[in-house]
């Protein structure tokens, strides 16, 4: 590692030179070290991100019903009851103290008892007396199960279900799970994060008996193929992302589509044909400038400019579409400020691919009697490509993960509708990440944490493609 | 300092030293080049014979470059150059404003120093240049004028089965043929040929230098050379530069090449040919 | 070698074509000419936009300064920032704003430029082809997750060390030591490009005099790129005053006019972002407020660019 020239042959005669060359010596080793320290604090708190993220993606989680399972099932009423049967549940559900009052209480032992007062004692001493014959979910056969549904859900949601995924043709765990999550709205009661999980399991699963007893729990992963298929909820349980990513998708792709086309032309100007130009100067300096203006103020931008004063265009109100939404918030109004900020981007990396292209390229295609647009399109384009393309994919993610300047022209707003065109209203990924992080209730930053990585690793696909583009292109040329 | 000026009426011909009147093709009148305020060319005039080699000798940084990438435009490619006096071409100044430089480019072709064939199919090499002016050309008239080139350069039989293959993934030597055959497919008038062969090996400039004995019955040439036995060998005519104390190039002596060599009249000219100079 | 010369029918055919020779008058190039109009007009768009950011946030930032009791001075005066009872002070927003970036710098600056001295001049070639593409990695993580980052890790982290009580839980420390980790790889990338642009000869000369390696890169390579350093310290300011996502979700969501580094307070960004995340009306003075504090921020941000972009070109100069 370290190469130093050592000191230690130092002569006698020399020695105030040798502890001073010693001293510096030492300094110069400590020195590196503090050096080389602030290289790995920088990575810790890249791993730490990550480990924090994964951290809350997963783990034990205890889940308690909204509403008691044993209260939607088929039961008998306790009258028609045998009575060894009253007698059984007597004896398995009263407590012992309210048992050793019955004498007392009903003026006879038990057994002497009659089947009313039987079913009287079970009324009064038990909680829930009707779910005492309930049968368990897990007890109920297929029709019974889809009964339930039925009986439990609103007509509109049933059907809607149903036409999802026909419920004859689901097994009955599927079914289960389906009551689980629809009619007793299972929530998570409490949940462990992925590291406890791992290395205190037995700890964790004692607390769950002792303080949770009856409860279900498992190990539960937030980012699941429902998550990323579902439409957003107000429950983090059923919550998904699905709008977000079509918002996400159409948002990007719309601005790149803008962006890419506006972005080249003005780096073909730039080095082509504005020369040593003033007017070249200018436009490049203001360029480099607007790639620091604050991504917030180009959220300002498009909030004044396109949602506000061309709102009519924004929201297809002027092109007759229906329903517009409010204050211009639409997909198309993201899009352009999107693109107005990953422009400059885009130029910058158009200009330095042009730039790469050798002028005896240029010199080829003029000679043999081509104009500069001809020389342009034909020859410089075609190699600078790539690298317009390593800009263009640097853009993408910049575009996937902006965050505020969407929150300032309202993408903010709680939407549960994939996006149907470019007038929709729309959400995006990082906005739900926002969202999801700043509710209050904690188990929401779980949901969060399986938006998180479904951000992170594709920007970070999106930058490590464009990195390997560009050292390609930097070894072939 | 010793001054050649050729008074030449545009368009006449020539007074030659042997006598007979040659057509000339272009003619050089006080040309100076400047790049930026740094003044690279002074005060050139010469002419350069139809049908005729004319080659441009002179050490290191004389500007011959310079002023080969005067008779074609090439010099409006570079930022902040500047060209002053006249070049005709058939006697018409190619410098006019009402002039179109691509087309001035489609009659005056350009071979440069490194090879520099576009990256794109040994086919799309030649035809592009073609194809820009003749965008209607059929396929079947666009191959023949593609292998009539690729043939007069002498690369033909080399490249015939791998026309789809890069033009950049030829060697060096093919390379500069290709260049040649994508220069004369366009069929210019006059062919600039700025050390075509400074980076080739013998055989390679051997062949080179028979093809453009070969082309002078069809093409004027100009070519720039370092080589002095290149230049007697195939050259008609000889312009000799050399850098004034200011570092401005200048011709110091033109005339057909047997007297450059063995009678010149400038003493610099008489070092430079037998190489007792830089 | 034979080349292939053009036989008698070839030549008339070549002596045909050229008798119909090119005039050398320039044609008619429409296409030509609107393709570059457009080119042109790209190359503008991006001065439109300039001229449109301008004159949005005058236009509504006027609208709001002539309003009936707010004054400049009092904007730059009060401490107070709460528009239901007329005041409109920016100062709290501005010092959460000034402490947010305090603490970010105090963490960015040391630490990437210590990264850039060490990439430059100790890592070999091949660790550096490592490193930097992780550090660009770190620069493309979106704002966002730092921002859930702060308030998963770094709020809870702060509050177990001194305390919940000691501790809000929306507060500008967290927002403020998250935002340095994301700035890190933004100083360390400029400055590394700044030291690694300082000529060889200059160490070589230094080591040649017997200078151990660290006092050759922090007495004679690191001065002789201050300017660049200098450019990426105002480049990461410019940066953290910009900086909207993490505050936004960890600083606080109301403005505080306090200087403790542990209590919430709303920074010029995230009020903005708070203010414009409901669904506001698009007048009134809610709105036309936002519009005087994003004047402000552009501003100063504008100006911080120009600096740093002044201390680059006279690097430049210099090498
Ligand atoms: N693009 C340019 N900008 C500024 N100066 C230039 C440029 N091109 C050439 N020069 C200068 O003009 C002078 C002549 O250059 P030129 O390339 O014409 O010389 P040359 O005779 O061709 O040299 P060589 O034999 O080395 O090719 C040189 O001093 C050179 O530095
Ligand atoms: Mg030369």
């Amino acid at each position: 590692m370290l190469s130093s020239t050592k000191p230690e042959t130092a002569e006698p005669g020399y020695l105030q030179g040798d502890s001073n060359v010693r001293r510096r010596q030492t300094v110069a080793r400590v020195g590196r070290g503090v050096l080389f320290l602030s290289l790995v604090l920088g990575l810790v708190a890249l791993i730490t991100l990550f480990v924090d993220v994964f951290d809350k993606l997963g783990g034990y989680a205890v889940y308690s019903f909204r509403v008691d399972p044993l209260t939607i099932t088929p039961s008998r009423p306790l009258e028609e009851l045998s009575r060894e049967e009253l007698l059984a549940l007597i004896e398995q559900h009263v407590p012992e103290e309210a048992k050793a009052l019955i004498p007392e209480d009903y003026g006879a032992p038990l057994e002497e008892l009659s089947d009313e007062d039987l079913v009287n004692i079970l009324y009064n001493e038990v909680p829930s007396p009707e779910t005492l014959t309930a049968k368990p979910l897990e007890a109920l056969t297929k029709e019974e199960l889809i009964d339930v549904l039925q009986r439990n859900l609103t007509d509109v949601r049933f059907q809607t279900l149903n036409a999802e995924q026909p419920f004859e043709q689901m097994s009955r765990e599927a079914l289960i799970e389906l009551i689980e999550t629809e009619v007793l709205q299972e929530s998570v009661a409490r949940q462990w994060t992925l590291f406890e999980s791992i290395f205190n399991r037995d700890a964790i699963i004692a607390e769950i008996e002792r303080e949770y007893p009856g409860s279900d729990y498992e190990f539960k992963w937030w980012l699941t193929w429902r998550f990323l298929t579902s439409e957003q909820t107000t429950r983090p349980e059923t919550t998904g992302i699905r709008p977000a990513l079509l918002g996400s998708l159409f948002v990007v792709t719309l601005s790149i589509l803008i962006a890419v086309p506006l972005g080249v032309s003005a780096g073909i100007y730039l080095e082509e044909f504005a020369g040593k130009s003033r007017l070249g100067a200018i436009i490049q300096t203001n360029i480099y400038n607007l790639a620091g203006v604050p991504s917030i103020i180009y959220g300002m931008l498009g909030l004044a400019v396109f949602a506000r004063a061309l709102r009519d265009f924004t929201t297809g109100a002027a092109f007759g579409v229906p329903d517009p939404p409010p204050n211009g918030r639409t997909i198309i109004t993201a899009a352009m400020t999107m693109a107005l900020l990953i422009l400059p981007l885009i130029i910058v990396n158009t200009q330095e691919a042009i730039r790469a292209v050798p002028q005896s390229l240029r010199d080829a295609a003029l000679a043999v009697g081509a104009t500069k647009w001809e020389t342009v399109w034909h020859h410089v384009l075609p190699v600078a490509a790539p690298g317009i393309l390593t800009g263009t994919i640097l853009a993408t993610a910049r575009a996937l993960g902006e965050t505020a300047p969407l929150i300032v022209v309202g993408a903010a707003a709680f939407v549960t509708l994939d996006p149907s065109g470019i007038f929709s209203s729309y959400t995006v990924v990082p906005i739900q990440i926002y969202t999801w992080t700043a509710l209050p209730e904690q188990i929401f930053t779980r949901v969060a944490s399986a938006a998180v990585i479904v951000l992170l690793v594709t920007v970070l696909l999106i930058n490590l493609s464009a990195i390997i583009l560009r050292n390609r292109l930097r070894k072939q040329i | 300092m010793v001054e050649v000026r050729l008074t030449l009426p545009s368009q006449s011909p020539a007074p030659a030293t042997d006598g007979s009147a040659l057509p000339v093709k272009m003619v050089l009148e006080n040309v100076s080049v400047y790049y930026g305020t740094f003044r690279a060319l002074a005060d050139v005039t010469m002419p350069v014979y139809e049908n005729h080699i004319t080659a441009i000798i002179g050490p290191s940084g004389c500007g011959k470059s310079t002023l080969i990438r005067t008779l074609n435009r090439m010099n409006d490619t570079v930022e902040g150059a500047r060209v002053t006096g006249k070049v005709l071409l058939d006697g018409e100044d190619i410098y006019a404003s009402d002039v179109d430089p691509a087309i001035v480019r489609r009659r005056v072709g350009m071979v440069f120093q490194k090879p520099n064939p576009f990256p794109k199919s040994i086919f799309e090499n030649i035809a592009f240049g073609i194809w820009l002016y003749n965008k209607r050309i059929s396929r079947s008239e666009l191959s023949d004028r593609v292998e009539m080139a690729l043939k007069r350069a002498a690369l033909w039989d080399e490249v015939k089965d791998k026309l789809k293959e890069l033009g950049t993934s030829l060697s060096g030597g093919q390379q500069q043929r290709l260049c040649i055959a994508r220069a004369i497919a366009i069929e210019p008038e006059v062919l600039l040929l700025d050390e075509p062969a400074s980076a080739l090996d013998p055989i390679s400039t051997a062949k080179i230098e028979e093809l453009m004995l070969d082309l002078k019955r069809d093409y004027t040439i100009v070519i720039v050379t370092h080589n002095m036995q290149q230049a007697a060998r195939i050259s008609d005519y000889t312009a000799m530069m050399m850098m004034r104390p200011d570092r401005a190039g200048e011709l110091i002596e033109f005339d057909r090449t047997e007297t450059i060599f063995t009678n010149p009249k400038d003493r610099r000219t008489a070092d430079y040919v037998s190489g007792r100079f830089g | 070698m034979v080349s292939v010369g053009l036989s008698e029918e070839q030549r008339t055919e070549l002596g045909a074509r050229r008798t119909q020779r090119l005039s050398l008058r320039r044609r008619p190039r429409s296409g030509e000419a609107i393709i570059r109009a457009m080119l042109l007009g790209s190359g503008l768009l991006s001065i439109f936009t300039t001229v449109g950011i301008v004159v949005v946030l005058v236009n509504d930032a006027l609208a709001f300064f002539l309003h009936p009791g707010v004054t400049l001075i009092k904007f730059f005066t009060d401490t107070v920032w709460a528009p239901e009872f007329e005041r409109y002070g920016i100062l709290p927003l501005a010092t959460a704003t000034f402490i947010t970036s305090l603490i970010a710098l105090s963490i960015a600056v040391p630490i990437g430029l210590s990264a850039a001295i060490f990439l430059s001049e100790y890592a070999s070639p091949r660790a550096r082809g490592y490193l930097k593409p992780i550090l660009e990695m770190l620069a493309a993580i979106p704002t966002v997750v730092y921002g859930y980052f702060a308030v998963t890790f770094m709020t809870p982290l702060l509050r177990s060390i001194f305390g919940a009580d000691v501790v809000d839980f929306y507060n500008m420390a967290s927002a403020g030591i998250v935002m340095g980790f994301m700035i890190i790889p933004l100083v360390a990338s400029v400055s590394e490009d700044a030291l690694a642009a300082v000529p060889r000869a200059l160490r070589e000369a230094a080591l040649g005099l017997g200078a151990t390696q660290l006092e050759t890169s922090l007495r004679v390579v690191v001065p002789a790129a201050t300017s660049g350093i200098a450019a990426s310290i105002i480049l990461a300011i410019s940066r953290a005053f910009g900086e909207t996502m993490i505050v936004l979700l960890a600083a606080g969501a109301g403005p505080n006019f306090t200087l403790n580094p542990f209590k919430a307070a709303e920074t010029i960004t995230g009020h903005i972002a708070r203010i414009s995340t409901g669904d506001i009306s698009q007048e009134g003075m809610d709105f036309y407020s936002i519009f005087a504090l994003g004047l402000v921020l552009f501003l100063v941000t504008l100006l911080l660019n120009l600096i740093s972009r002044w201390f680059v070109k006279r690097f430049r100069e210099v090498y």
